[in-house]
């Protein structure tokens, strides 16, 4: 009998599914360089994003010198694009986070328990499921005021559902399982079957769940400040920008051009790259 | 099955009075009204005057009996920003454009998707296919208002073919209509090649393939009646994004219908047309919930008939 | 006899409720109803009945993985029914369970040498380095020699990790094993070693067993005694010798003449019986076995035949049983 020559978890094949999805790939790769540029806004920019330095040329088409040209105030729409992409990428990421947070200790106690907790958690993420999140969120933004903590606050208030239905589901498929059983059988408690067997197996849904919540929150982001209860300007935000640009739309249209098209680029880059990581973790989750 | 229809109904009344408790709530509590002195200065007297019109003195739990009682009777007050008419017939007014142009969106959107559904799954990995396939996922993840920016910018501003707001004619009507078409043509496109290419791989098709039956006879008898029913269930996610692209749709197309109001209505704490377009919103979407489950469970007939036991 | 394990009217009633709450239908299971035997040292008992006789459930009841309904089950004079969790840690260590889906059993994200260490990490037994110089001698033991203990479950066949399995219910030093199934779910060839290696630790290691399975040919190798289940309640009980050369239930009976003989030139009477198992006809008040018996007769639908003692050691729960030789 021959010893294997070499051992694979089975998160190898995970990554070799991963690297077989050309479009994951590539979205991958954006979403890398904008995270890039995020990180070195300063040093990539030839200006700050609300120094309005180049009132003289405001409303300027895109150049040489303003890649994206200037907007209505003097600044350099490129340079607040880049900054634009913290906000966005920002807010995206902590909001995934709280939304973890939040999520998986829900999703994880109602699929476990069962029986009443699992009925709460479920009248709870049927309730976020009936009324449209954006409505409610418009709601609570405008009362709130803006800022990137309410924005925050918001954007996991909703996000949590989609991981604590994920997690939800996959703790109760494990827990069914032989192997859970066969540890109950040793004499196992229920601290021991949690942490060794339970979360390791539902390491997929929770990964997928928060790569999933980030275009989520960006997003539902862009939508509020589009609608003017986001970000508070100065701050650059590409749903404000694009809501500002909107009135120049018919002479001066890079104004709301530039910030749509990061935006749709990167909303659709997040989304499929967060689609190709749950088909590579484990294809059965497809439609959930 | 009664029972399940009662379940269903009992459960949709509590998230409906769970939400009207909460925005009532959330409006009262947070401070802010449209008579704070910045936004009308008003002497002390005339104020009070106001608030004892509007209802506004009272305890907060006997001003949301008093709202849901007369909500019952479709009375939900009179709005401030506009204080000749009743909620009721400002929604009169901002009804139709809302329902013409996202009821035409779905129309035209859905046909379309399914086609295109169809297609890529009969011509799998052919050009069609990745079109199909490429058009959902841009549709499913690109925001609307970013779509209905690239409509306007390509045929109201590049191309000067078609008008770009207002609301008084057919023809102001493309855009916002292809908009909203987006969609369910993306949802649409995705689920039906899906739920097609399902069916397709089921043995009983081959059996009748086998059996000599012309492919577009088997296409339209077997497989398109399999392949409606988990179609059914995309019909609730895509009444929602219009609901909700509604609001941007509008505010962008300069659109007076519900969406936009309810965006003014917030932005100036129109308390009554807030609540009342809430509460609408939120009855419709729930019997539509409502509605599609049981679509699902008298189309399903695996579900229907409870076999042997 | 120095019974190790007595159960004594075992019973597990399943009760669900469906419908609206104010007209409901409550539906109740009886999986095992009524069902007693003893397990001596170093015997191996083999538990027998179709799909749904409730052999697997009365398995998971003695390990304490499902809670009775009702009756007992004494572990060298404790009673283990009823007794709280935190009580059942001790005992825990010395009966312990082999399952029947080899490809199920193993958590897929740990290595064998993980699983089969698990039992000392769940009770707190021996250092880091131990657990793994133990884990890789166990593994040996079975027949897995190497680095196997770095491998993941995936990466073995059934067979393979049946034998995981058989390494990690002997961790704790056991004096009972309660398999079952265990060879259910493998290939003829494979069925063959497993049940070899099981005699083979049984034997080393001086343990009890109960072996749970719906084949009788496997079944014939193992076992000391054979208890046959139907329905829930014990059918027949006996030394294996004499229940294979003389059946005395006619469910016993029909179950042996179902066995394939691999000479198909010999050809034998074989009484076929009609139907289905199905709980519906396990009322109280009547045998089990009527709707499908070809022994029916008098007093058979108005009590539940007892078990009666018809030779020594050999009890058949039978008003009519059979008296003929088997073939």
């Amino acid at each position: 009998m021959a010893a294997s020559p070499t051992v694979r978890s089975p998160l190898y094949y995970a990554w070799k599914r991963f690297l077989g999805n050309k479009a994951s790939l590539v979205a991958g790769v954006f979403i890398l360089l904008l995270a890039f540029a995020a990180l070195c806004a300063p040093l990539i920019t030839p200006a700050s994003y609300e120094a309005q330095s180049f009132l003289n040329d405001a409303l300027a088409f895109p150049s040489p010198t303003h890649w994206f040209g200037v907007d209505n105030v003097g600044r350099d729409l490129y340079s607040r694009i880049i900054y634009g992409t913290r906000v966005s990428l920002g807010i995206g990421l902590v909001s995934a986070l709280a939304s973890l947070l939040i999520g998986v200790p829900l999703g994880a106690i109602a699929g476990y328990s069962g029986g009443v907790a699992d009925w709460i958690v479920l009248r709870l993420v049927e309730l976020f499921s009936v009324i449209p999140p954006l409505l409610l969120a418009i709601l609570a933004a405008s009362l709130l005021g803006g800022g990137i903590l309410n924005i925050i606050l918001i954007s996991s208030a909703f996000g949590w559902v989609g991981v604590a239905r994920l997690v939800r589901g996959q703790v109760m498929t494990v827990r069914t399982k032989e192997y859970v059983q066969a540890s109950r059988g040793m004499g196992a408690l229920p601290r021991h079957l949690i942490m060794r067997h339970l979360v390791p197996n539902s390491v997929s849904p929770i990964i997928v769940g928060f790569v999933l919540a980030i275009p989520q929150a960006m997003m539902l982001e862009a939508s509020l400040s589009f609608l003017g209860v986001g970000i508070n300007p100065p701050t650059p935000s590409w749903g404000q920008m694009i809501a500002d640009g909107l009135y120049y739309l018919f002479f001066y249209w890079h104004l709301p051009l530039f910030p749509t098209l990061f935006l749709a680029l990167t909303v659709m880059a997040t989304s499929i790259f967060g689609d190709g990581l749950r088909d590579a973790l484990d294809p059965t989750l497809k439609g959930k | 099955m009664l029972g399940y229809i009662l379940k269903r109904v009992v459960s949709l009344l509590v998230t409906f009075i769970v939400v009207s408790l909460i925005i009532f709530s959330l409006m009262r509590v947070i401070p802010g009204g449209p008579f704070d002195e910045d936004k009308m200065p008003l002497s002390p007297a005339a104020k009070a005057k106001i608030m004892a019109q509007y209802g506004l003195d009272k305890p907060p739990a006997i001003q949301y009996l008093r709202y849901m009682a007369s909500a019952l009777r479709f009375d939900f007050g009179i709005p401030y920003q506009s204080p000749g008419e009743t909620v009721v017939q400002l929604l009169g007014r901002a009804w139709p454009p809302s329902l013409i142009l996202g009821g035409l969106g779905m129309l035209i959107g859905t046909p379309l998707g399914m086609l295109l559904g169809i297609m890529a799954a009969l011509r799998r990995n052919r050009p069609i296919d990745y079109f199909a396939s490429g058009l959902s996922t841009l549709g499913m993840t690109v925001p609307v208002y970013v779509i209905s920016l690239m409509l306007m910018l390509v045929f109201g501003v590049w191309l000067k073919w078609l008008p770009t707001s207002g609301w008084g004619t057919p023809v102001n009507w493309i855009l916002p209509v292809t908009a909203y078409a987006v969609t369910p043509l993306a949802i649409f496109a995705r689920y039906t090649r899906s739920a097609v290419l399902d069916t397709l791989n089921k043995p009983f098709v081959t059996v009748l393939y086998a059996k000599g039956l012309p492919f577009r006879l088997i296409l339209f008898k077997h497989i398109l009646r399999n392949a409606a029913i988990p179609m059914i269930t995309v019909f609730f996610p895509v009444l929602i994004g219009i609901t909700t692209g509604s609001i941007f749709v509008e505010q962008m197309f300069r659109v007076p219908g519900l969406g936009s109001y309810f965006v003014t209505s917030i932005q100036k704490r129109d308390y009554p047309l807030e609540m009342a377009l809430i509460l609408l919103l939120t009855l419709m979407v729930g019997v539509a919930y409502i509605i599609t489950d049981l679509a699902y469970y008298f189309l399903n007939p695996r579900t229907r008939v409870k076999g042997t036991e | 006899m120095n019974a190790v394990l007595s159960v004594r009217e075992l019973k597990k009633y399943f009760i669900s409720r469906s419908g609206p709450f104010w007209k409901p239908k409550i539906r109740t299971v009886k999986a095992v109803d009524g069902v007693s035997f003893d397990l001596g040292e170093n015997e191996t008992l083999g538990l027998v009945g179709e799909s749904g006789c409730g052999k697997s459930t009365t398995g998971s009841l003695l390990v304490r993985l499902l809670d009775p309904t009702s009756g007992s089950i004494l572990y060298r004079g404790t009673e283990l029914a009823g007794m709280p969790e935190n009580e059942l840690a001790p005992i825990r260590k010395k009966m312990q369970m082999i399952f029947q889906d080899p490809y199920a059993s193993l958590d897929p994200m740990m290595t064998l040498g993980a699983v089969v260490a698990e039992p000392w990490d769940i009770h707190g037994l021996y250092g880091t380095k131990e657990r793994r110089v133990e884990a890789e001698k166990l593994l040996a033991l079975v027949g897995l020699e190497g680095d196997y203990a770095k491998r993941y479950p995936h990466e073995l066949s059934g067979g393979q990790r049946q034998r995981v399995a058989i390494a990690r219910s002997l961790a704790l030093d056991p004096e009972i094993l309660i398999a079952d199934e265990p060879t259910s779910a493998l290939d003829v060839s494979v069925k063959a070693q497993i049940i070899n290696l099981l005699r083979d630790i049984r034997d080393r290691r001086g343990l009890s067993m109960i072996f749970v399975s719906h084949d009788l040919g496997v079944v014939r190798h193992v076992s000391d005694r054979i208890v046959v289940m139907y329905l829930g309640r014990v059918m027949e009980e006996g030394l294996s010798k004499d229940i294979f050369a003389r059946p005395r239930h006619p469910y016993t009976r029909a179950l042996l003449d179902a066995i394939p003989l691999p000479d198909p030139s010999r050809i034998r009477e074989r009484k076929r019986i009609r139907g289905e198992a199905s709980l519906k006809d396990a009322l109280a008040d009547a045998c089990p076995f009527l709707p499908r018996c070809p022994n029916k007769g008098a007093g058979c639908d108005s009590q539940r035949p007892p078990l009666a003692e018809l030779g020594p050691g050999h009890r058949c729960a039978c008003l009519y049983p059979d008296t003929k030789e088997a073939f």
